[in-house]
């Protein structure tokens, strides 16, 4: 067997699907598991097929069991369903091809992320022989596969190792010739290879310039070897401090959840494509809490208003009087909305979500309050239908509770706006007369808006109309 | 060349010298008419076929040959006469034709299971349940008849070849598959069967090709050229019945009509779902291809039309079915329910067929036809772990067989710059 993995490390070369990392290609033949292992006999378990988990399309690596359409003691035939599998890519029916009787269920319905080539059944041909297989375990049907996952570790854990050396090697050297493990793609154009078969150079020596560390003409052009002894002790030096930083360092590594990536993934798109600018206002907040207090004492249970809730309609109003905040950039046109959907940024344990308050310059305060409520307790018990939390036309952000002043916000796309929302502080402030002086209670917001549909004229006046409505909340009726 | 006869019923009207010299051959529609007669039954319906009719006659004789009488729905013709509903078989052919199709289906489950493990990668298209032709087809012929298909090709090739082991060890991509592990499943080939073609029906035209050469060899063989429901409706194929015709070339035209297409049904693709009529001006049978016996009785009437009574082509139509999908890309469930199947594999099984007639007529008894299924999947089985184990080939060959060998082009480039092979003179 280990002539066998010594002499497969090479090529496969009439792959069908190049698109695959070639040392990838090399680990099936190393498996020296038979699929159907019968006449299998040890442990006076009579003979028996094992059957095991497929490879239901072509890049399948692994899958999730459904339910089972047969159980233990089952005729099967040729044909027949007998399991339904989750692959990466749908549902399928997982048909078998024998003839027989179930003789063991090894991995249940509802498992998840099992291994192509798991055994998951024992099949028999004579009804017999099932109760035979009642204290079956994988651990027996794996003996004989035993060897392909040891080999596939194997081949795993050196390359798992080069990468990660290579990441802090990479990062210390800086002209040296980069730190690839053997497993590694080099990146070079064409013409870059072409010169540097022609000038017997190893691309592997040279490091790039280009995106992604891409090998281009001039590179190769400029490369002498003489650099390469400048290089070596730089690498050699790496190494030691490299292994040193991973023993030292104490880290959890955190698996990304599917929300994380996804706020991952669209914030740094934005911050990165969206032309953002920043316009602060303050405003006093005492007439709103008067307001609030005297709306909440009335409520009869059947609401309680937040100052949140006043920010969400005066901003609804806002963006009426003026729409153009309320738009969207679409490449070739600006999209302005002609209602105003409200999404409110909630923080729940899994990540950062924004349920919508839709049309919320037509409802009202109590009907606003009790919608953020039921959407944020949704939330965060992970119960949002998509089109709640998908969509909306302007976001609200809120850390006043948090005690912070001022933030500035990252804009949702494809939205124009998002409004950063800071606590309310009490403040002395000038009063009517010289000499005179009262104390406000003074909030700040903080508008990042895009400039490619808000012009910073547009985002004062929606500013200047936003605190209109917050200092004169009555106005909110108009 | 002398005049072709003209058999009493049979209206087809053969390439004789003086139509054709008078340039003047038109395929009439009265012909049609007139072989209606001998279209007695409608066309059948592969899913609800009933199964065998089990009073068969049958009569042992001291030679252990067995006559039995093929059912009535056998053969439907167009313009010419079906083959005789009698036939003769040794009890030892039989029970070859039994352990042919049974190792067949083994061989191509195995294939099923090892791809699904992802062993063999790439194309794999498999045959289970079109059993019936390949064997039927082999046992009717001689050595040195052709034989070329596309690319569901594994049970012709175990066929052709006689075993197991060269075509798995291809499909693995080992260096004792039958093409050195570089074809794999779609380019297997023996010296007298020409692939193993991933081209839909290109095969075809091809095949007509080999047939000229045999009669321009002036060798004494028939060449049987196998295309599929799917693509009996491409151009080529049509202009290969014309040349057949014109020329008169021993060529045998098969559709292995398996009612789908890749995902599209036969009504659904065709406009004239009758492809034995399809060759028009060629005459045509349309068997049972799910019944090894008329499969063999219908080969070997072909075989004989091709080289010996009119020395010119024949259509034959094969009604069968394919258990699987299209190939092991394709789950097969998704154009049609799986109800289809489970009926066709319960009804009209080709091995279950062949079982019961050896049953009823005695030759041998069910304990020794599971012997038979046993010795099958060890062989299999065998020959499958053989190839596991088999070595992949060398990187050497990665250049021979581009060129013929002493005629290579100066450098091959390889999939890089750096990897150019210069071959030495």
């Amino acid at each position: 067997m280990a002539r066998a993995i010594a002499s497969h490390n090479t090529v496969r070369a009439f792959s069908a699907t190049p698109s695959v990392p070639r040392h990838i290609l090399a680990i099936p033949s190393v498996s020296f598991k038979t699929n159907m292992a019968r006449f299998y006999s040890s442990k006076s378990f009579p003979s028996h097929i094992t059957i095991n988990m497929p490879a239901l399309s072509p890049t399948m690596t692994m899958g999730n069991i459904g339910t089972w359409q047969k159980k233990v003691g089952d005729a099967v035939a040729a044909g027949d369903v007998l399991v339904e599998i989750e692959t990466d890519k749908a549902q399928m029916d997982f048909e078998c091809q024998e003839e027989g009787y179930i003789a063991k269920i090894l991995v249940e319905s509802g498992s998840k992320e099992v291994n192509i080539n798991q055994p998951i059944a024992i099949m028999v041909e004579n009804k017999e022989d099932i109760e035979k297989f009642a204290d079956f375990t994988a651990a027996d049907a794996g003996a004989a596969g035993a060897a392909a996952p040891a080999a596939t570790e194997e081949k795993e854990a050196p390359k798992a190792e080069a990468p990660k050396a290579a990441a802090p090697k990479a990062a210390e050297t800086v002209n040296a010739a980069p730190s690839r493990s053997d497993a590694e793609r080099i990146f070079a154009s064409p013409i870059a290879k072409k010169i540097a078969n022609e000038k017997n150079i190893n691309l592997g020596d040279l490091s790039g310039s280009g995106p992604n560390g891409r090998i281009l003409k001039a590179d190769v052009e400029s490369y002498t070897p003489a650099a390469k002894a400048a290089p070596a002790p730089a690498t050699k030096a790496a190494p030691a401090p490299a292994a040193a930083a991973p023993a030292g360092a104490a880290f959890t590594d955190i698996p990304l959840t599917n929300m994380r990536k996804i706020i991952a993934q669209r914030l740094t798109e934005s911050k990165q494509t969206v032309p953002h600018y920043y316009v602060t206002v303050e405003m006093e907040m005492d007439k709103v809490m008067k307001l609030r207090e005297v709306l909440n004492k009335s409520s009869e249970d059947k609401y309680k208003l937040s100052v949140n809730d006043f920010i969400v309609k005066a901003s609804a109003l806002a963006l009426k009087a003026v729409p153009e905040a309320n738009s969207s950039w679409m490449n070739d046109s600006i999209r302005q909305y002609h209602t105003s959907d409200i999404c409110v940024a909630t923080s729940t344990p899994t990540g950062l979500i924004t349920p919508i308050v839709a049309n919320a310059e037509t409802k009202g305060l109590a009907t606003i309050s009790n919608q953020v409520k039921d959407l944020a307790a949704r939330a965060r018990a992970n119960k949002l239908a998509p089109h709640e939390y998908q969509g909306g036309t302007f976001t609200i952000s809120n850390m006043g509770m948090y005690g912070i002043k001022h933030f500035t916000a990252i804009i949702n796309p494809p939205q124009s706006c998002i409004l950063a929302v800071g606590a309310t502080e009490k403040r002395v402030v000038p009063g009517a007369e010289e000499g005179e002086y009262r104390t406000a209670s003074i909030m700040a917001v903080t508008l990042s808006s895009d400039h490619r549909t808000v012009d910073g004229a547009v985002a004062a006046q929606f500013l200047k109309a936003f605190k209109g409505y917050m200092e004169n909340p009555l106005k909110m009726l108009l | 060349m002398a005049c072709v006869p003209v058999f009493p019923h049979e209206h087809h009207v053969a390439a004789t010298p003086d139509s054709r010299s008078q340039g003047s051959f038109q395929p009439s529609l009265a012909q049609q008419h007139e072989s209606a007669p001998l279209d007695k039954h409608p066309t059948r319906s592969l899913a609800s076929a009933s199964s065998m009719p089990r009073d068969h006659n049958h009569d042992h004789d001291q030679n252990q040959n067995l006559t039995m009488t093929l059912p009535e729905d056998s053969f439907d013709t167009h313009n010419c006469e079906p083959p005789s509903l009698e036939v003769t078989f040794q009890k030892e052919e039989l029970l070859r034709m039994y352990m042919a199709m049974v190792t067949m289906r083994r061989m191509e489950t195995t294939a099923d299971t090892l791809y699904k493990s992802q062993l063999i990668r790439g194309f794999c298209h498999l045959c289970t349940g079109q059993e019936a032709i390949g064997v039927g087809l082999e046992t009717a012929l001689t050595k040195e008849d052709k034989v070329i298909t596309a690319y569901r090709s594994h049970g012709f090739t175990y066929m052709r070849k006689g075993s197991v082991l060269p075509i798995i060890a291809e499909l693995l991509g080992r260096n004792n598959g039958i093409s050195g592990g570089k074809g794999g499943s779609m380019h297997m080939f023996t010296p007298n069967f020409f692939g193993g073609n991933g081209i839909v029906g290109a095969q075809v035209p091809l095949g007509a090709g080999i047939a000229f050469a045999q009669k321009y060899l002036g060798k004494k063989a028939a060449t049987f050229v196998f295309y599929g429901d799917g693509a009996a409706n491409q151009g080529q194929v049509f202009e290969a019945f014309n040349m057949a015709k014109l020329w008169e070339l021993p060529a045998v035209f098969v559709c292995e009509n398996n009612q789908y297409g890749m995902g599209t049904s036969a009504a659904r693709s065709s406009a004239n779902t009758d492809y034995y009529k399809r060759g028009d001006y060629i005459p045509g049978i349309k068997v049972n291809g799910m019944d090894v016996l008329a499969v063999h009785q219908a080969i070997a009437y072909a075989r004989e039309w091709a080289l010996t009574e009119h020395k010119g082509p024949l259509l034959l139509e094969m009604e069968t079915y394919r258990y699987g999908g299209h190939s092991m890309s394709d789950p097969g469930v998704s154009y049609r329910s799986r109800e289809e199947i489970q009926k066709v594999r319960s009804e009209n099984d080709p091995i279950t067929h062949l079982k019961e007639r050896l049953l009823e007529a005695q030759v041998v008894s069910e304990a020794e036809l599971k012997d038979m299924d046993k010795a099958a999947r060890a062989e299999v089985d065998k020959a499958a772990k053989e190839a596991k184990e088999s070595e992949q080939p060398d990187m050497k060959t990665f250049w021979t067989d581009v060129y013929v060998k002493g005629a290579e082009v100066p450098f091959l480039r390889g999939r890089e710059p750096q990897e150019t092979h210069f071959y030495r003179k």
